[in-house]
């Protein structure tokens, strides 16, 4: 057992100096990489000991986890702070709506476009309805929130065909619709190639044969290309389930930012939006009780994560990891 | 796992790297640029329409042998690029940050503990300008930690300590209530009055065009309130107890809010308060959309409103007719006084890099104790002697030179007084008014007869001031520190969704639950109550 | 973020499945929605024209504004001449070429050293990329560790640490991985080294997909301004899309208006807006295909 070992070794040794020599060229390749993410991924990791510590400006982070080792007191704290648990909650409504709209509008825009049969038409509503992805949420922010204004054109039109008035800027309910408007209204074209590409995938002869049984075209949509696109579907779906926590920072701080907006703040802050305005922004929480909120949000994503892959293998779909 | 030394030698040299940086790092070496002059930069909320340069600024770095650079902090969030800055590790050498009750504790107490702000010497007998103003500072005790001093409050006054009430009340549109018959002798208004006035500008203005009968500025919502409050935000004190009790849910504040809530039902009030940007309720006043107007009329802010409702009408609008676009109101109310809500005579700080040296602190010093005395206030506010101003030897009296103080078609020339500037780290500038050949008399003797006005009405105990006790203002405990402020954004926004209508009052008292109890219990047993 | 990490689709195999129907009411509903969609998102930037060209009076006395008897390009003039915003420009210029050269350059030899096969450790490199595309170390600590580089303040802070997107950088390693083995092994029979074969056959073979990576870096890169808002506190560092939003909090002091009495603030950040958008809406009609492209062959070979 022993010698064998020894002898493995030794052909290791061998083989991997072999190795090495004879990808020198990539393993150079590779070494920035290894740098970046040493430096600006996994270096960070040291720091979430913040987490367990009252940070100081004079201890700095070593000096923070040496001198002022508080244990899991952040965490017990987190979980009495009203402001986390509201955040949670916000984070978990907004990110799960988001998700599901997001879905839907990518899914219904799909087939639209998907049926479409004028070709140059269909250019061009792919090409306007995809080009709001392109732009930063600070334009779209700001766009909204002109066109949503007391004394916009939106609220015009609303009240002109007797509608309410919006409340959009003082009702938290109106606002997260905002939100999931806005969300819509860049992404939902993006999201939806996609799909398209799939659909344009699904087996022509599926059609042929639904034709020369008669079936209408809402037949065919419903049993040839939903059932096509179901496995991508679920795939995205169960994939944006990971992400439920960042439930879309640059969003919020951009549709909050520019408004003296008290009111709304408080039913769309998020996890994000609190680590921020709490630490960076101010110095209402300690560096150690944020990270040991941004830690609790990296582990339940990651949480979510596996779960969710689980649950794809299980329903028989391939996994992501 | 053997053969991937070289990737785990990586990550452990990144992370020990990283960890061992992490320490503090210690004083930064002062710097002088090619002609042996200190640089020291600054950075503060009023240099917004000045970068630096020119022959007042020249004047000044000349004498000390500094060089100043300034940038400007933009109002929005201030408050937060000041933090950002301390967390990022780059400070300006001298900055200026907003220091409130709110975030003492946590903010100004925590940098000084923590060394990011620098003390000023103990003893500060060699800057006797400057220690004069700070003797005489409302409440500067409290900003002391450890018996020494963090900074510079920035006076608002320097000649006159004894108010201590703020100028926050209502500007109202005259010319409106004269036109529609509801104006009252000396625009002194008894609650029954406001509340008629009011009802008659709903009457008369029209919705469709934006025009409302009151707004308030951004900060100030909903100021129905301060008639009935005896405390502007958290704390108030119950004498019957002899304890600390939340603000807003004694009688008098719930009285107050239906009040408020009244008015908005009743279509007095601006409907979208809680949709403006800072400085937009302004806007709206000086468009003309809004009958009554609450704000801070310090003399920079009311001067501002006239020349903004000047350029309005394109200059052609005469002094009588714009004395009656802003007339202050006076009103009493419902308990026959007027009430304003009392303030110390600063609210920011100046403050300092520990990192700088003591040679720089002192340098510092040294400019701003010679702006305060009679030479340095001299060049800040009049420039240069011989150029901008003469000065008779005898009696000292001083006569401009027209050609540097106004232009050929007799307008005043807008001049950047890098010195003045500098001088705004102290004291904003009010008390240099009286002899600012630029300040506008009407205006300023307007504001110190409402000033005079209050002060006699306040002896006569006509005047109620709302202001939270000193004891408790400042008091510096954990849970104070970490809530008050998210406790008092919590209260206004309920606030303003009751006036609003969005919830009902047991909803609104509802609100204050947790952490409240906690806090005040805390401050009870802190103050032995 | 982006949501996009299909891992496996089937191929793209026809044109299009094409329903044999003629064309009768179903399309002219569907024309009729998508219509409206599409007017939805064309209407925002046609209403940010129009407050953009449109005088204060008539502003302030049009509740509902559909066009501008008079137009006036006072607020374009103004933008047009505002230092903070060509200094921002100027920012993203240095961005959108040197950061984006700079990304595209790890991001793809990263990924082709990631595609070849069967050099050491690499399937350790490969699952600790992986694991950082789930968990990270959060704001803080990533805060403290850019002010521990002493990045705080500099324009490095927007450009180095987004060396390399590793979603993208899995794009392109796929790509990598999916191009034949045999010109590889043909090219070295002929004698090429492996900086040869890299530059000189892979390289060009995935030129389309470097472009489309490419194009999203720019895009990127022309949005930058998390970063920016993070970590830079001085005026010169600020990006384009950060003085946009310097201007839309407050337009008065970013962009001084000689003439209030008739320019508004809204078209003075309408017109700042477009100052923003004009380039991406030139150029987008005609690289759209390479952006679709670049995720539909992304999602089918990942």
């Amino acid at each position: 057992m022993e010698k064998v070992l020894i002898k493995d070794r030794q052909s290791f040794k061998y083989s991997l100096k072999k190795k090495i020599s004879s990808s020198r060229f990539l393993i150079f390749m590779i070494i920035p990489a290894i740098i970046y993410y040493a430096v600006f991924c996994y270096a960070p990791m040291y720091g979430v000991l913040l987490s367990f510590t009252y940070y100081t400006y004079d201890g700095g982070i070593t000096g923070s986890i040496l001198n002022n080792w508080v244990g899991f007191d952040n965490f017990v704290f987190i979980f009495k702070f009203p402001a986390f648990k509201q955040a949670v909650l916000n984070t978990l409504l907004i990110g799960s709506l988001k998700i599901i709209i997001a879905f839907l509008g990518a899914v219904t825009v799909a087939l639209l476009i998907n049926e479409l049969r004028m070709r140059f038409f269909k250019k061009f509503v792919q090409i306007t309805v995809t080009f709001p992805h392109f732009l930063s949420w600070v334009v779209v922010a700001s766009l909204f929130l002109l066109l949503f204004d007391r004394t916009g054109v939106i609220s015009h039109l609303i009240v002109a065909m007797g509608g309410k008035e919006l409340k959009v800027f003082s009702d938290g309910k109106q606002f997260i619709g905002l939100l999931l408007a806005s969300d819509v209204w860049k992404e939902a074209g993006w999201g939806s190639i996609i799909y398209i590409a799939t659909m344009a995938g699904i087996s022509t002869d599926l059609y042929e044969a639904a034709d020369i049984d008669g079936a209408s075209r809402l037949q065919k949509i419903w049993h040839i290309t939903l059932p096509g696109i179901k496995s991508t579907a679920i795939l995205l779906l169960i994939m944006s389930v990971g992400g439920v926590l960042s439930a879309g920072f640059d969003q919020i701080y951009n549709m909050t930012s520019q408004l003296n907006n008290r009111l709304v703040i408080n039913s769309v802050q998020i996890i994000d939006t609190l680590i921020y305005s709490s630490t960076i922004a101010s110095e209402s929480l300690n560096e150690g009780v944020t990270t040991a909120i941004g830690l609790f949000k990296s582990l339940v994503g990651f949480v979510l994560v596996i779960v969710t892959d689980r649950i794809a293998k299980l329903c028989g779909e391939r996994g992501i990891i | 796992m053997r053969k991937h030394i070289l990737l785990f030698g990586t990550l452990g040299l990144a992370i020990s790297a990283f960890s061992l940086t992490g320490c503090g790092k210690k004083g930064k070496s002062d710097t002088y640029d090619k002609d042996g002059n200190l640089i020291i930069n600054l950075r503060n909320l009023y240099f917004s329409d000045y970068t630096g340069g020119g022959e007042y600024l020249k004047r000044l770095e000349k004498k000390f042998q500094v060089s100043l650079t300034f940038e400007n902090y933009q109002d929005e969030n201030w408050q937060a690029q000041v933090t950002s800055q301390i967390k990022g590790g780059d400070l300006p050498d001298v900055f200026h940050s907003n220091v409130t009750n709110y975030n003492f504790v946590n903010t100004y107490k925590k940098w000084a503990k923590e060394n990011v702000t620098k003390a000023l010497p103990e003893d500060l007998s060699k800057w006797p300008h400057l220690k004069h103003v700070l003797d005489n500072t409302t409440n500067i005790d409290a900003l002391k930690v450890n018996g020494r001093l963090y900074g510079i409050p920035i006076a608002k006054n320097t000649s006159d300590f004894s108010i201590k009430f703020s100028q926050f009340t209502y500007l109202y549109r005259r010319d409106w209530a004269k036109k529609w018959g509801v104006y009252q002798e000396n625009d002194e208004y008894t609650w029954p009055q406001f509340e008629a006035l009011l009802d008659k500008f709903v009457q008369n203005l029209d919705v469709n065009k934006n025009q409302y009968a009151l707004g308030d500025v951004e900060w100030g919502f909903p100021s129905i309130t301060n008639f009935y409050k005896d405390v502007p935000h958290c704390y108030a004190y119950d004498s019957v107890q002899d304890k600390y009790v939340c603000n807003y849910t004694t009688d008098e504040y719930i009285s107050g809010l239906m009040a408020s809530k009244e008015f908005s039902d009743k279509g007095r009030y601006y409907p979208s308060q809680n949709t403006l940007n800072t400085g937009d309720m302004r806007k709206e006043f000086i468009q003309g959309r809004i009958g009554v107007f609450y704000e801070n009329i310090s003399y920079a802010n009311y001067w501002a409103i006239r020349e903004g409702i000047k350029d309005r009408f394109k200059g052609n609008i005469t002094t009588e007719d714009l004395d009656d676009c802003t007339a202050i109101m006076k009103v009493r109310g419902p308990d026959g006084k007027y009430a304003i809500e009392g303030i110390d005579n600063w609210y920011s700080m100046t403050l300092f890099d520990k990192k700088i040296s003591d040679t720089k602190l002192e340098k510092v010093l040294d400019i701003l104790d010679w702006l305060l005395d009679e030479e340095g206030t001299k060049l800040a506010v009049y420039g240069i002697e011989g150029y901008d101003y003469l000065e008779d030897p005898v009696t000292h009296e001083i006569e401009l030179i027209p050609e540097s103080w106004y232009d050929s078609n007799g307008n005043p020339i807008d001049k950047k007084n890098g010195a003045n500037y500098v001088r705004y780290l102290v004291t904003l500038g009010n008390d240099t008014l009286s002899i600012n050949p630029s300040t506008d008399w009407h205006i300023s003797n307007y504001l110190d007869d409402w000033e005079a006005e209050m002060k006699e009405a306040y002896a006569n105990n006509e005047l109620r001031i709302f202001k939270e006790r000193d004891e408790v203002m400042w008091l510096d405990t954990s849970l104070k520190s970490l809530y008050s402020e998210t406790m008092r954004d919590g209260a206004n926004t309920a606030a303003m969704q009751y006036t609003y209508g969005a919830i009902d009052l047991d909803t609104f008292k509802a609100s204050f639950g947790y952490p409240w109890g906690d806090v005040l219990s805390e401050i009870n047993s802190a103050l032995g109550k | 973020m982006k949501s996009n990490k299909l891992k496996r689709l089937p191929l793209l195999t026809r044109d299009k499945p094409g329903p044999s129907n003629r064309f009768g009411g179903f399309d002219v509903v569907l024309f009729i929605i998508l219509l409206v969609y599409a007017l939805l998102i064309i209407f925002p930037f046609y209403y940010l024209f129009v407050v953009s060209i449109t005088p204060l009076d008539i502003y302030s006395e049009t509740p509902f504004l559909i066009w501008t008897p008079v137009i006036s390009f006072e607020s374009y003039e103004l933008v047009f001449t505002n230092k903070h915003i060509w200094n921002g420009l100027g920012i993203t210029s240095i961005l959108l070429f040197g950061g984006t050269a700079y990304q595209l350059f790890f991001t793809v030899i990263t990924g082709y050293a990631l595609s070849r096969k069967g050099w050491f450790g690499q399937n350790f490199v490969m699952n600790m990329i992986i694991v950082t595309m789930f968990f990270g170390g959060g704001l803080i600590p990533y805060y403290v560790l850019i002010r521990t580089l002493g990045m705080i303040d500099t324009i490095w802070v927007m450009i180095i640490p987004g060396a390399i997107d590793t979603f993208n950088m899995l794009l392109m390693r796929n790509y990598f991985a999916s191009l034949p083995k045999e010109l590889e092994e043909s090219a070295r029979i002929d004698g090429a080294n492996d900086i040869q074969i890299f530059v000189k056959i892979f390289l060009p073979l995935s030129l389309p997909m470097l472009a489309t990576i490419g194009l999203f870096f720019a895009v990127g890169n022309w949005n930058s301004w998390y970063n920016g808002m993070l970590f830079n506190h001085s005026q010169e560092l600020k990006t384009l899309q950060q003085v946009l939003q310097q201007i839309t909090a407050n337009t008065n002091s970013m962009i001084p208006n000689p003439n209030p009495q008739k320019i508004n603030s809204d078209s003075l950040k309408t017109a700042a807006i477009f100052f923003t958008i004009i380039p991406m809406m030139c150029f987008y009609p005609f690289l759209q295909r390479y952006f679709v492209k670049g995720i539909v062959v992304g999602a089918i070979k990942g």
